[in-house]
């Protein structure tokens, strides 16, 4: 069997005692360690329970040999940040949405699985030798038998009644065979999901025809056998029911089913008779494809931010060998300058060329230039020479953007304000360059306002009346006056910037998040990725009431 | 004819020196050296330079600085400015066709010959 893959969960509060509930039943999975500052937490008591380790401190566990994937079930962006700075590479961080989500998951599959018991339970009071799993038998009433109702297809019309209208009524799509893979009930909801009609399936066995173009086995097929080898021949996703004995669940893509891509979640558990044989298996469908489509998307928009995360360390480690450069450059060709400007002037002072003069100064000169190519080489390394400028809508580059960081500001209460005006001029941008700059500003608005707020983003076009605030003169020289730009505003009700430090924020390695991980490296990328794109950049705020980040940017002729 | 006034700024004085005088040898310049940002912006009001050779990095204003003041007023915005920098790239320059922040732009190490070649296409 392969290697158990093992994981570490922070955060033990109802979600986090969820997913050790959840994977402490996975045979693959081993939970090496469960993660809360509260020890009293439900999480780390069911961990203790069960034997897992637990610690106040998730660095504990960081390090251990095989590690593959941390759970952050706390919700908490900045404890995320930490982690995907500090953790061991190769291992994976599932945290904010995708966490809930499989909170969701569970807690809709308890509900089903109650459903189920109760319908289990009913069937029980009115029917004496049938149950599910492991509920007692009642032995005193008349029992249909399905294997010899089976057995005579004239006999089906005399199923149970009771047992009928139960499976018949119930909303979740449900059917049932026999120990011979016969189909019993197939019910309404289960016709309107698969488009298969009931009376083309009973008594026969052909309710594969519903799922797939060729004979393989159901889920209910595989309790009946009870053959839980090569599953993965035949599902992507599945597992041990984690309510019933020798139950089981799967989930996977269908095309077409029922007239549409669907993507169903099956659950079969095992019936047995008075004494304990297998005599039939029930199963129900569950059709979750909005809710696995909105899932994936979330995943996609958690990849690209993960992705994003490192090109912007990425960015900046170029930037700093850049800034060394600069200095390297600054200290050596101003000598550089000198010494030609001296040879200019010794080739001036002797009219008459003498040889091995001229020669010297053809050399110094020639070493000069030596000297020059490799300062450029050097600058090469260090610059972003290849911007990809295109004429580019900034409400769909804002709108990406956005999109990117919606995890983020959605666990938060944090509400978006656009005041976005409809015809703004193109701008001429690099456009994933110019994602990760809002992605940055995004970021450190949510950041501002733990405990939520408000985002505006407004985007225009105008005229250059002046001197903005705040803009250095480096970037005055971008623009003249009276020429057409394009101004993005993003402004956030958070904890705002102190005036000493407007200008400082965009220094690389300040940060006012050493505790919770920040490295200071954003709005650094941020401003040389807009001076880039010969745009300004600057920060205005009243400490305490919020943030507001402008860029000024050319548009496209 | 007059010889055209030429203000340097640049902080580097050995530079500037054999400038001034490399300049001078031509008989084309009147040449004038200031070796920080803030007296060659003082400087440029008395001297009334033709045209303005500029630093970009010097330590107490920097050149970009001293562009932008001379550029607010009426006195001295029409004077022409050429900056020098260490830092840029020759290539970048050129994609530029030499200009930055709307003005030419020349990178260190200088051939006088290539110097005196932008200084003349700019002067008025
Ligand atoms: N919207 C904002 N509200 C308040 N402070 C901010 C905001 N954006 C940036 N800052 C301040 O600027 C600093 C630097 O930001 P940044 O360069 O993105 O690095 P980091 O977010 O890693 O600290 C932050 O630590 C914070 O103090
Ligand atoms: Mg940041």
């Amino acid at each position: 069997m392969a290697e158990k893959a093992k994981i570490l969960i922070i955060g033990a509060g109802k979600c986090g005692r969820a997913l050790v509930e959840l994977f402490s039943k996975i045979e693959k999975i081993t939970i090496i360690g469960v993660v809360d500052f509260n020890q009293d937490a439900p999480g780390i008591k069911l961990a203790k329970a069960l034997n897992i380790p637990t610690a106040v401190d998730y660095r504990e566990f960081m390090n251990r040999a095989g590690l593959s994937c941390i759970f952050n079930s706390t919700g908490k962006a900045q404890i995320e940040e930490e982690l995907m700075l500090s953790k061991p590479a190769g291992v994976e961080v599932l945290g904010g949405c995708s966490v809930n989500l499989i909170q969701e998951l569970i807690e809709e599959r308890e509900k089903v699985e109650q459903q189920l018991k109760g319908l289990a339970e009913r069937r029980d009071n009115v029917v004496d030798n049938i149950g599910v799993g492991a509920i007692p038998i009642n032995p005193k009433m008349e029992t249909p038998d399905f294997n010899k109702q089976i057995k005579k297809d004239e006999d089906l019309g005399k199923k149970d009644k009771i047992i009928e209208s139960i499976i018949q009524n119930s909303a979740v799509a449900t059917f049932v065979i026999n120990s011979q893979h016969k189909v019993l009930y197939w019910n309404v909801a289960c016709e309107e999901l698969t488009g298969t009609k009931a009376k083309d399936l009973l008594g026969t066995s052909d309710h594969w025809k519903a799922f797939y173009s060729y004979q393989r086995p159901c889920v209910a097929d595989i309790v009946i056998d009870n053959s839980f080898v090569d599953l993965d021949k035949f599902y992507k996703v599945y597992q041990g029911s984690t309510l019933i004995p020798n139950g089981l669940h799967a989930e996977d893509w269908y095309p077409k089913l029922g007239g549409r891509d669907r993507y169903i979640v099956f659950d079969a558990a095992p019936i047995y008779d008075t004494e304990g044989k297998l005599i039939a298996a029930i199963e129900t469908l569950q059709d979750i494809t909005e809710r696995k489509k909105a899932e994936d998307e979330l995943k996609k928009a958690y990849t690209r931010l993960k992705e994003m995360q490192n090109q912007v360390i990425q960015a900046e480690k170029l930037n700093t060998i850049g800034q060394l450069a600069s200095g390297v450059a600054h200290e050596v060709r101003n000598p550089l300058g000198i010494i030609l400007q001296g040879v200019n002037y010794l080739e001036n002072k002797i009219p008459v060329k003498e040889g091995d003069i001229s020669e010297t100064l053809t050399m110094l000169k020639d070493s000069v230039k030596r000297a020059d190519k490799i300062i450029n080489t050097l600058l090469d390394f260090s610059r972003f020479t290849n911007l990809d400028l295109r004429p580019e809508d900034i409400n769909s580059i804002l709108e990406s953007s956005l999109s990117l960081v919606k995890i983020k500001f959605e666990s938060k209460n944090i509400d978006i304000i656009p005041e976005i005006k409809k015809d703004v001029p193109k701008v001429l941008a690099d456009r994933n360059k110019l994602e990760q700059v809002f992605v940055n500003i995004f970021l450190n608005a949510i950041q501002a306002m733990p405990e939520g707020g408000n985002i505006t983003i407004r985007s225009y076009g105008k005229k250059l009346e002046g001197i903005e605030n705040g803009t250095s003169r480096r970037e005055e020289g971008y623009f003249m006056i009276g020429e057409k730009v394009v101004v993005v505003e993003i402004e956030d009700t958070g904890v705002g910037i102190p005036e000493e430090n407007l200008k400082k924020v965009f220094e690389p390695f300040f940060t006012t998040k050493g505790s919770t991980g920040g490295v200071g490296l954003g709005l650094s990328v941020t401003k040389n990725i807009i001076h880039m794109h010969r745009g300004i950049i600057y920060a205005e705020s009243r400490f305490g009431q919020g943030a507001k980040v402008t860029v000024i940017l050319k548009i496209a002729e | 004819m007059d010889r055209k006034r030429i203000l340097v700024i640049d902080d580097e004085e050995n530079f500037t020196k054999l400038i001034k005088w490399n300049l001078e040898k031509t008989g084309k310049y009147e040449i004038r050296v200031e070796n920080s940002g803030l007296l060659g912006f003082s400087a440029t009001k008395e001297f009334k330079p033709h045209l303005i050779l500029l630093d970009i990095s010097m330590p107490d204003m920097d050149g970009s600085e001293v562009a932008f003041q001379l550029k607010c007023d009426e006195d001295t915005k029409d004077i022409p400015i050429v900056f020098l920098t260490a830092v840029a790239k020759k290539e970048e320059v050129e994609a530029n066709s030499g200009i930055i922040g709307g003005h030419p732009f020349i990178a260190k190490p200088v051939e006088l010959e290539q110097l005196i070649d932008v200084i003349e296409r700019n002067v008025y």
